[in-house]
């Protein structure tokens, strides 16, 4: 085993679930290369660090300053009035397209006289004293 | 009611209090918090925090730090509450989002690479001073970081850290992969002569 694949091989593997014929590679090459024996032994060192529990831990007043930074939970009302926007917006808008629809288009004089004439129109208006 | 009556009942509730909350207790803190009461959130949070802590100080060394993303932490847990349905243990949803807020704050460091870190990182080897972890940890990338720290240091397996991550096994694997190269290359480096 060449200290490469050795240093792979440990970096790879870890824990105790290590194979018994892989522990032994490890341990025949260790026999007898000082530099992999250095490495193996900061290599443990590096994952016993890791391994080791972080140092901070909550004060006793943390839950109080958590609990004082919460938002104020929502009106219940505003938050149900919030909800029903869409179907109020969409309501007015189906009422006003009902209402444009329903109403007929204004007569005009024109749309009167429709078919006659000016003239006639008016003299009919002075015979009935309009 | 006398002293002698009430002894009992107190030491009873101390040993509770020292210990993990039953789930329904918890639920009920939980559907109490949803509907807006302050004081259910906050046994939540004490019942929490040494766990949040723990898994935000195996990322940041600072405790500013380690506080600030363990407030966000249950802030947005409780602004989130109305999507938490149950399914999976509180505390697995709850460091879900620890760990999302702890990896972007890893990225946000990165671009600016703040002071500190960037010390951390240059700092040079004492070949006969132990070997500074955090030194070593703080030139990988951060989720090549956050893969290692939760395999090794935390115990998780790829598919508890690719589901609490919302990212693949191959993904957690690569990175786990990639991490252990870096270090290995960066141990040789500093091995003493």
């Amino acid at each position: 085993m060449s200290c490469r694949d050795f240093r792979e091989l440990l970096s790879r593997i870890s824990g105790p679930a290590r194979g018994s014929d892989d522990q032994a590679a490890l341990a025949r090459h260790l026999e007898q290369c000082d530099d992999c024996a250095r490495f193996a032994r900061r290599w443990h060192e590096l994952r016993r660090g890791l391994r080791r529990s972080p140092a901070v831990t909550p004060d006793a007043g943390f839950a109080a300053r958590v609990v004082a930074r919460l938002p104020a939970p929502p009106d219940p009302l505003s938050w149900a009035a919030l909800r029903l926007l869409p179907a109020s917006v969409a309501l007015v808008l189906a009422l006003t397209g009902w209402c444009l629809l329903a109403t007929p288009p204004p007569t005009t004089v024109a749309d009167e006289l429709a078919g006659g004439d000016l003239l006639t129109w008016v003299a009919a208006g002075e015979e009935s004293g309009r | 009611m006398s002293v002698t009556t009430l002894r009992p009942v107190v030491l009873i509730d101390m040993q509770r209090a020292a210990q993990p909350a039953e789930p329904a207790a918890e639920l009920e803190w939980i559907e109490a918090s949803k509907r807006g009461d302050g004081d259910a959130f906050g046994r939540l949070v004490r019942q929490h925090q040494q766990r949040v802590f723990r898994l935000a100080g195996r990322f940041f060394r600072r405790r500013e730090d380690v506080e600030d993303v363990a407030q966000e932490t249950f802030l947005t847990a409780w602004r989130k509450l109305d999507t938490y349905a149950a399914r999976a243990p509180f505390e697995h949803w709850l460091s879900r989002i620890c760990l999302r807020l702890c990896y972007a704050r890893l990225r946000r460091k990165r671009p600016d690479e703040s002071a500190e870190l960037r010390e951390v990182a240059a700092g040079r080897p004492d070949p006969d001073a132990g070997l500074d972890v955090e030194r070593l940890l703080a030139h990988l990338a951060p989720a090549d970081r956050m893969v290692l720290v939760l395999l090794d240091g935390e115990g998780w397996s790829t598919a508890e850290i690719a589901r609490r991550l919302g990212w693949t096994r191959v993904n957690v694997k690569v990175r786990a992969h990639r991490a252990r190269a870096r270090l290995r290359k960066l141990v040789e480096q500093e091995l003493p002569r």
